[in-house]
């Protein structure tokens, strides 16, 4: 039977280093995913990979054992890659104003008609390509919930705990991020979208 | 008979498995009949397996080799760090230490004329000649070596406590100082 993350690390805290290195195994890859998808660069991710271990082991005695350890290891993921992307990013007009989704929410929100949807007209390498460029056009806090959500599989519970959010923040932000993120994907596919028909709202069922 | 269109949000949660019981048979009932909805909820589901279906972005083969060996510098580092008051104390009182035997051993140079000594048989150097093995004797008992000796350990001891001192007080890498280096 494979050890639970908290056996793991109570192995680690009474001095078995091969548990230590089975965490490695388990959560490098996904740490350094979740890092590669903020920061868009490889060396950037790894040591984000690194310093979030590292970070375990500096504070070993402060981390609860009563308490999930895989909110904890991503919630330290997650904050080392706002600060170095806050770092890098330049401020944007929206998050001074934070009206980004009120000029989006009203279009995310309507019922559209028979819009032919981006991913019926690319291929699916160049709908990832976009996707994923989409994605890094997102808030951080929108980007975490949503590589939280679709990459690795948490669940809203997971988020909210990683996050240090409410529940309900955590639906709201997922719901604002997708709209924004078929907005992006729809205005930057404009020239592809000769065949759209005007956006229709209302309309009976 | 409700027969208003499915907010987005409500669609969202349909897919999410985040509506309660009734809101879903509500939601499933209102997709029965309703065709625009039930389009864009497969856009919604279309956008969902789009983001499940990115591809995935690996690490270098030896990233989890070197947090290990990282994490192992930085146990010793945080270990260091745990014994830093006894360490700085040692290092202090061995300075108080080094300090009074140096004092002791200038002290016993002076009461040994150890200096007078030396001084004489550099501006004599016939006296030397003359009387050699009887002037090494006579330096070496006009030496303080005990005190030589004590100074010494003091000062090595020193060296020792102070460099492990500033290993402790040395911050771990940061994230900062791995990024600058690129």
């Amino acid at each position: 039977m494979t050890p639970s993350d908290e056996t793991l690390l109570s192995r680690y805290k009474a001095g078995d280093e091969r548990a230590f290195r089975a965490l490695v195994e388990r959560y490098a890859a996904s740490i350094y995913n979740l890092a590669f998808r903020f920061l868009r660069d490889p060396m950037e991710a790894e040591n984000v990979t690194q310093e979030t271990f590292l970070r375990v082991v500096s504070a070993l005695d402060r981390v609860r054992l009563d308490r999930p350890f895989k909110p904890y290891l991503f919630r330290v993921a997650v904050n080392l890659c706002r600060d170095l992307a806050r770092k890098k990013r330049p401020i944007l007009l929206d998050d001074v104003r934070g009206d980004g989704d009120a000029a989006i929410g009203e279009a995310g929100e309507n019922v559209e008609g028979d819009a032919v949807p981006l991913w019926e007209r690319v291929q699916e390498q160049e709908l990832h390509s976009r996707l994923d460029a989409a994605i890094g056009m997102l808030p951080p806090i929108y980007q975490a919930v949503v590589t939280l959500r679709y990459a690795e599989e948490f669940s809203y519970a997971e988020i909210a705990q990683t996050l240090d959010l409410p529940l309900n923040t955590v639906r709201t932000h997922l719901r604002r991020a997708k709209i924004r993120l078929r907005w992006i994907l729809e205005n930057d596919a404009l020239p592809l979208s000769v065949s759209d028909a005007p956006v229709a709202k209302g309309g009976e069922p | 008979m409700n027969n208003r269109h499915l907010t987005a949000d409500i669609l969202d949660a349909y897919l999410e498995q985040e509506l309660d019981a009734p809101a879903r048979v509500q939601a499933a009932e209102h997709l029965a009949r309703c065709a625009l909805c039930r389009r864009r909820l497969a856009r919604e589901e279309e956008l969902n397996r789009a983001l499940h279906a990115l591809p995935r972005r690996e690490p270098s083969p030896e990233l989890a080799a070197r947090i290990g060996r990282a994490a192992e510098t930085r146990v010793l580092q945080e270990r260091r760090r745990s014994r830093m008051p006894f360490i700085g104390a040692a290092a202090f009182f061995s300075i108080l230490l080094l300090v009074w035997f140096g004092v002791q051993l200038a002290l016993a140079f002076e009461e040994n004329a150890t200096f007078d000594l030396l001084s004489v048989l550099t501006t004599r150097p016939d006296l030397f000649s003359a009387y050699s093995t009887d002037a090494i004797w006579a330096v070496i008992e006009a030496l303080p070596l005990g005190e030589i000796v004590l100074t010494l350990f003091a000062l090595f001891t020193a060296i020792v406590l102070v460099g492990q001192w500033l290993e402790t007080v040395r911050p771990p890498a940061s994230l900062g100082e791995y990024t600058r280096v690129r």
